[in-house]
């Protein structure tokens, strides 16, 4: 079996709900992940952390605003 | 979803980010994702940078998932590129922008803002290669925000 790889994604939060909502193929960490993404407003920006394996994990999901932005960038 | 044409694609340069987007606290970074992401033309390559200039940024993050995390964070604001490589390979930073925004002007729509601070203008400016182009325009400061502020205007009208 091979490796499994995490990596972040940015996105549009309806980018992140067509996914969900179009393949039966994502898991996620817990509950709260997917409650996250399916109520963050479709034009708000999330920094969506994603597990490849035997299947797609997302295992969390933040919100991108300035605060994070300057946690992360500055 | 709906999607914008731009008129122009922005070329971000070092000077720009580190003096402009990082001062201002990262605000015009979210504009420039809703322009990236609602690009009808070149959706999540709308805006983008020399990745040279763009490996700068991020090269002075240790951790591995903090590198990762501010890699995406800019790649949703300004894409990377690295080709033509004959081109990426020019050390001279004014040089190098000023030829990535020619030929990215060679395809629709035929026209690229390179984004900088007020200090690196004249060298834009003065550049032998920028003299007489007509497809790109340099853009510094509160004109070049203006210019963000304008097209991120258009994302929400749209």
């Amino acid at each position: 079996m091979g490796a499994e790889t995490i990596f972040v994604d940015v996105d549009l939060a309806r980018n992140f709900k067509a996914l969900i909502s179009r393949t039966d193929n994502v898991t996620f960490k817990d509950d709260s992940v997917k409650n996250k993404i399916l109520n963050t407003a479709d034009d708000d920006f999330l920094m969506v952390t994603k597990k490849i394996g035997s299947t797609l994990t997302l295992l969390s999901a933040i919100k991108v605003d300035d605060a994070l932005l300057k946690r992360i960038l500055g | 979803m709906p999607k914008c044409a731009f008129t122009e694609r922005l070329l971000i340069d070092s000077s720009f980010y580190e003096q402009l987007i990082k001062k201002a606290g990262f605000g015009l970074l979210t504009k420039l994702m809703y322009i990236n992401a609602k690009s009808k033309d070149y959706p999540r390559e709308h805006n983008v940078m020399s990745e040279k200039c763009f490996n700068d940024i991020v090269s002075n993050e240790k951790k591995q998932i903090e590198k990762e995390q501010a890699v995406s964070l800019l790649k949703a604001s300004f894409r990377p590129i690295n080709e033509p490589a004959s081109i990426e390979a020019i050390d001279n930073e004014f040089e190098r922008n000023i030829k990535f925004a020619i030929e990215l002007a060679s395809k629709s729509p035929f026209r690229t803002i390179i984004l900088t601070s007020q200090e690196n203008l004249d060298k834009y400016a003065k550049n032998p290669h920028y003299m007489g182009v007509k497809s790109i325009v340099v853009k510094a400061n509160q004109d070049a925000i203006q210019t963000i502020e304008s097209m991120y205007k258009e994302t929400i009208l749209t």
